[in-house]
């Protein structure tokens, strides 16, 4: 009998364009909490779906109690005494607790398909009191708080333990990355007490939450598994520099630009605010800058810059662009006013897989190749190729599905289709370099500098600090909804620490 | 070996939009106040005809009211599953019209010299099960949308009912099924009885068997339905079939009531019954509402016909307002639900 | 990416079945009887273009045959009256009800074949309610007569409809909205992302449903002599066939005019050639079925749809 609750060795993944995991290894002991953490995109997400079941890896193996479970099959996981909480709830809104937290396996419960209510609603009632809770097993899912929902949540994990010899393997995934103070805290006590119960994998972007519940941590960047800490022992400064990791390369090297860019102001931001998500943004893009926006998932970067394009209604506040007040109601009245947005989503949001690189391109501003109400096709093809050339698109022609590209490619599209118009005012880039090879981010790093010179305005997400201070002149970080810090990225240039400190 | 793909598993890790999930109150409040709404309306209905003409309220249009409710209640207790689970049926006219033909050719008629009694309304009840299952078997095998699948399969059943009638509606000759069809028991028609004993049926289906609590499943979320090992497809089926079904039965009693099996004998049925069903209550997008809201549906609609003839009002104009019925009371349940970004075809 | 129906099929089918029954019944595939035949799709040819706008977007219209019938009842009876103006009246009124169809489904998000099944109630309700029967068109016939005709040997009524299908297929072709049209039923949240007036563009396609679906009850008329409540009921599910069949996929995006008029021909051929090989009328509607839930399965790209319901 091994000392071994779950592990996994020699795991890899790869989707389109990025190595998601890159021969992963870790294993967990029974009753013991294992932390994992890492920035996003580090794989730990992927890691977690694949130890559970829902991902099929392309190498590796998983072995659960010294026996192997098939890889990419989640009722065997399951059978195996692995089970997930999500951080969207996967809990039913329209039926009680006790049929979600005994769904699909209610059991003796239900017998010739009939439902013995009163058993079912005991049996849910032990899960829950193995959680010191309080909730009714009769109650209507959808009339408990988020809270409440997230201990149901837990006490249907939890239900596993019945099903099988020996303690469960829990995942969670970011499980209180939408909750408030309190209710984190009633969380964590649960994870602590689970303790007791069940081998647990804690995933959380809050080093503190991390370093509070878990034995060890295991600390994750792009797609490998770096270290291995004890939790009692560790250094918050090296777990955060662990978390980086090095990548310094050549190509990310700030360039000595001497010449002042700053022109007039592109965009503006009032005291934007929108419940929940983000509070009191105010600052100000200006032509030829690059502000790049440094934080976490739930910092609400995102969500900022997508209100600025239109994508969603921010609640209240102002939006200036070239100094004139703007209100958009959708994404075609932004880019009518000249904005621009490079998503990190390409292949729903970016473009239409199934068209061609030539229609792709055009798609944003038609009316460049329009001559009256019809298409000229004669000018199409010719502005499309003089923008594959200029951006060095590697398409074997422009009536190739833009789907077949590679991914570098696909953003140089995506660019294009801002680009080929009159110069756009301002230029949104969300993760512009995601999945994209080594050689493809230098490419499109040295576009981005080059429009910045044009006197466009850019506003940045980056996957990594690196990118990130490399590329802007001014960073913003954010955290909470809240900007909590101002960098200007002359030289010397702020230092990846200095930033992670007031992300995190 | 099951794999869900990373686009599923993706929109479950991924952070929830902010207006989801957060504030539960005001939600809880506006649908407690939803859920009793079509039941007082029927309330004011009533007492609004009574009103408006006593002979509304008489013992012999309240019979003629219940008789008309029959086979619309037993409609709308097959449709409800189908719904619930975010489905739906469009070919219950056709398959009524096809179950009508068997039955009516099964039972003691002027065409055949069969007389099998009570086992042609077997028969006619099954077949109707039969289209029913092939309508499951259309969207979950084939993967074919619902509303397309059973659009065609209308077509196929009343074309497959035109077939079989040859243009001559055999007539029914068993007098005892006739009778029993007209008559009514202490003042209840026969055909009432059977209705509400189906809508009980129903009922007990939708509470108490894994059948009814899974179509609520399925309806609320197919992903979450999967992950947890429930065998959606199946109960796709399960829940067209008895559709079908409740189609077969209803046509062969009205066959008995009218006297001759008939290819139009569903006509109209279909866009009352969805009515019926979104009026009650049973959202089209699934998982919510239930055998008991879609029969409060039906006696709306029952009530709101009958006292328009009584108020004067063409019996034609019922489709429009059909219509346009379905059409506020679908805006309305999701008018909570609309966002930027989402994409509905 | 596309589930593989390659591109030439339709036309194959079409052309064993004109051979299939050309070889049981050889006066089929006399001039006369292809007149006929032309004659014959031209109703359905109108709705299938309007049907295929629609479709490309990835929705679809269920309300079209009510609108042609509604456009019957109102044309028989203000024709006599008011002349070319009146059909100018009804043809902007079915245009208006598409619009409205389309403006709803926008602004409440409601999947189309909702609003326009709730639609095919309401306005079929209304048609009804106008006229009970057929009203026989005299006076003022002139003004949609000229569709019965026929220009160099070739009726005027598909003249007419394949024109239209033309003119609509060359618009979509050579013009940003035919390209929006693509791209929204391809990837709308992409055409989202880039600006595209997804809303306006789904609106403009409803109302051109509409105005087709009028147009068509002009030809019914013309054809009938008479406007009909129930005129176009038998039509809604053969224009559905004959989009489908032609090769256009109800997930959006592929296929086009082209196709249609392919698909519409052999719904045609169908038609009549079931009449004449002496099969009974009865299997029209089993063979329309059969053949939309095939050419459905066939054709549906299911790459896209994550969960059928």
């Amino acid at each position: 009998m091994s000392d071994v609750a779950i592990s996994v060795a020699g795991l890899s993944k790869r989707y389109p364009g990025i190595q998601a995991l890159d021969d992963v290894s870790l294993d967990v002991r029974p009753y013991e909490v294992v932390g994992l953490i890492g920035e996003n995109g580090s794989g730990k997400s992927t890691l977690l779906k694949i130890m559970a079941g829902l991902v099929k890896p392309d190498d590796g193996k998983i072995l659960v109690r010294d026996k192997p479970v098939m890889p990419g099959d989640f009722l065997a996981a399951a059978r195996a005494g692995v089970g997930m909480v999500f951080q969207e709830q996967s809990l039913l809104l329209n039926i009680t607790v006790a049929e979600n937290i005994l769904l699909g396996c209610e059991g003796d419960a239900v017998r010739f398909g009939l439902y013995d209510w009163k058993k079912l609603n005991s049996l849910a009632r032990r899960q829950l009191d193995k959680l010191g809770c309080d909730i009714p097993s009769d109650a209507n899912t959808g009339s408990l708080s988020f809270a409440q929902r997230q201990m149901v949540e837990l006490a249907k994990v939890l239900a596993i333990e019945d099903r099988i010899e020996g303690a469960p393997i829990i995942l969670l995934d970011e499980p209180t990355s939408v909750l408030d103070a309190e209710e984190i805290d009633t969380v964590l006590t649960q994870v602590e007490r689970l303790r007791q119960r069940a081998s647990i994998v804690f995933v959380s972007h809050r080093l503190d939450e991390v370093l509070r519940v878990s034995d060890r941590i295991y600390v994750m960047t792009n797609g490998r598994c770096v270290a291995e800490r004890d939790a009692k022992h560790a250094n918050v400064a090296e777990l955060q520099r662990l978390m980086l990791g090095q990548q310094l390369t050549d190509e990310y090297r700030r360039e000595g630009e001497s010449h002042v860019r700053v022109g007039q102001v592109r965009l503006s931001l009032r005291n934007l605010s929108s419940p929940s998500r983000y509070e009191g943004i105010s600052f100000d893009v200006r032509a030829g800058e690059i502000v790049g926006l440094a934080g976490v998932e739930g910092s609400g970067r995102e969500a900022v810059c997508r209100a600025v394009f239109g994508a969603d209604g921010p609640g209240s506040g102002e939006i200036l662009i070239d100094g004139r007040e703007i209100r958009v109601s959708g994404p075609a009245e932004a880019v009518d006013l000249g904005v621009g947005y490079v998503p990190s989503e390409r292949r729903v949001e970016g473009l239409v897989t199934s068209m061609s690189v030539r229609e792709n391109m055009t798609l944003a501003h038609i009316d460049v190749v329009g001559r009256g109400p019809l298409l000229d096709f004669g000018r199409e093809r010719s502005m499309v190729t003089k923008w594959i050339d200029r951006l060095r698109v590697r398409t074997p022609s422009v009536d190739t599905l833009a789907g077949q590209l590679s991914g570098g490619n696909q953003q140089k599209v995506v660019l294009a289709k801002w680009l080929i118009a009159e110069r756009p005012r301002l230029l949104i880039l969300d993760h512009p370099l995601r999945g994209l090879d080594v050689g493809a981010k230098a490419e499109i790093f040295a576009r981005v500098r080059e429009l910045a010179r044009d006197g466009i305005g850019i506003l940045l997400i980056a996957d990594t600090l690196e990118e990130l201070i490399a590329l802007s002149d001014t960073i913003l970080v954010m955290r909470d909804g809240a900007i909590t810090a101002r960098f200007d990225a002359g030289a010397p240039p702020p230092t990846s620490l200095e930033i992670l400190e007031h992300m995190i | 070996m099951t794999e869900i793909d990373r686009e599923r598993t993706d929109a479950l890790t991924r952070p929830k939009l902010a207006f989801f999930g957060r504030d539960v109150g005001a939600a809880e409040i506006r649908r407690h106040l939803l859920a009793w709404a079509p039941a007082v309306a029927l309330v004011v209905l009533c007492v609004g005809f009574a009103i408006g003409d006593p002979q509304f309220a008489s013992t012999t249009n309240l019979r003629a009211l219940a008789s008309q409710a029959a086979v619309p209640l037993i409609l709308a207790t097959g449709m409800t599953f189908i719904i619930l689970q975010g489905s739906i049926d469009l070919s219950v006219e056709g398959v009524m019209g096809a179950s009508s033909l068997a039955f009516a050719l099964l039972i003691h008629n002027s065409r055949t010299g069969l007389d099998l009694g009570i086992v042609a309304l077997i028969g006619g009840t099954l077949l109707g099960a039969c289209f029913g299952a092939a309508n499951g078997i259309l969207v979950t095998r084939l993967k074919i949308p619902s509303f397309m699948a059973t659009l065609g399969m209308w077509s196929i059943s009343g074309g497959i009912a035109m077939l079989i009638s040859g243009g001559q509606p055999p007539q029914i000759r068993d007098m005892a099924m006739r009778m029993w069809a007209l008559g009514d028991t202490i003042g209840v028609p026969h055909l009432t009885m059977v209705a509400v004993i189906f809508v009980a049926i129903g009922y007990v289906l939708q509470s108490y068997t894994r059948f009814g609590r899974y179509s609520y499943v399925v309806g609320g979320s197919e992903e979450i339905a999967l992950l947890s090992g429930v065998a959606v497809n199946r109960h796709k089926i399960l829940a067209f079939t008895f559709g079908g079904l409740a189609a077969g039965l209803a046509a062969a009693l009205e066959s008995s009531r009218l006297g001759l099996g008939h290819t139009e004998i569903g006509a109209d049925q279909m866009f009352l019954t969805l009515t019926a069903v979104v009026i009650g209550g049973t959202s089209l997008s699934g998982g919510r509402g239930g055998v008991i809201q879609s029969a409060i549906g039906v006696l709306i609609l029952t009530v709101l016909a009958n006292g328009m003839i009584f108020v004067g009002v063409t019996p034609y104009l019922q489709k429009a307002v059909q219509g346009l019925i379905v059409l506020i009371a679908v805006v309305a349940a999701t008018w909570h639900l609309r966002h930027r970004l989402r994409v509905v075809k | 990416m596309r589930a593989a129906l390659p591109a030439l099929a339709p036309s194959v089918v079409l052309a064993a079945l004109l051979l299939g029954i050309g070889v049981f019944e050889p006066s089929f595939l006399s001039a006369y009887s292809l007149r006929v035949l032309m004659g014959e799709s031209s109703p359905i040819l109108l709705l299938a273009v309007a049907q295929t706008t629609v479709i490309m977007l990835g929705g679809i219209d269920l309300s079209v045959a009510a609108v042609t019938s509604l456009a019957s009842v109102l044309l028989a009876l203000i024709l006599p009256g008011f002349g070319v103006w009146g059909l100018a009246l009804v043809l902007l009124l079915t245009t208006a009800i598409g619009a409205l169809q389309g403006y709803i489904h926008v602004i409440a998000q409601l999947p189309s074949f909702v609003v326009t099944l709730a639609g095919m109630g309401l306005w079929a309700g209304i048609a009804l309610s106008i006229a009970q029967t057929t009203i026989p068109v005299t006076r003022g016939y002139s003004v949609v007569g000229w569709m019965q005709g026929s220009l160099l040997g070739i009726p005027t009524s598909f003249v007419f409809a394949a024109g239209v299908a033309l003119l609509i297929w060359l618009a979509l072709r050579q013009s940003a909205l035919g390209r929006y049209v693509q791209a929204i039923g391809l990837g709308e949240t992409a055409a989202l992302f880039s600006g595209v007036r997804v809303d306006r563009v789904k609106i403009a396609t409803f109302a051109l449903s509409g105005l087709l679906a009028g147009a068509t009850g002009a030809a019914l008329v013309a054809r009938t002599y008479s406007g009909n409540p129930s005129a176009a009921n038998s039509l809604l599910l053969p224009s559905i066939a004959a989009v489908v069949v032609g090769g256009t996929a109800i997930t959006g995006g592929f296929g086009g005019i082209g196709r249609t008029i392919i698909g519409v021909l052999i719904i045609s051929v169908l038609r009549v050639g079931i009449a004449i090989v002496g099969i009974d009328p009865g299997y029209e509607p089993l063979a329309y079925g059969l053949v939309v839930i095939c050419a459905v399965a066939l054709t549906m790209d299911r790459t896209r749809i994550a969960v059928v319901k």
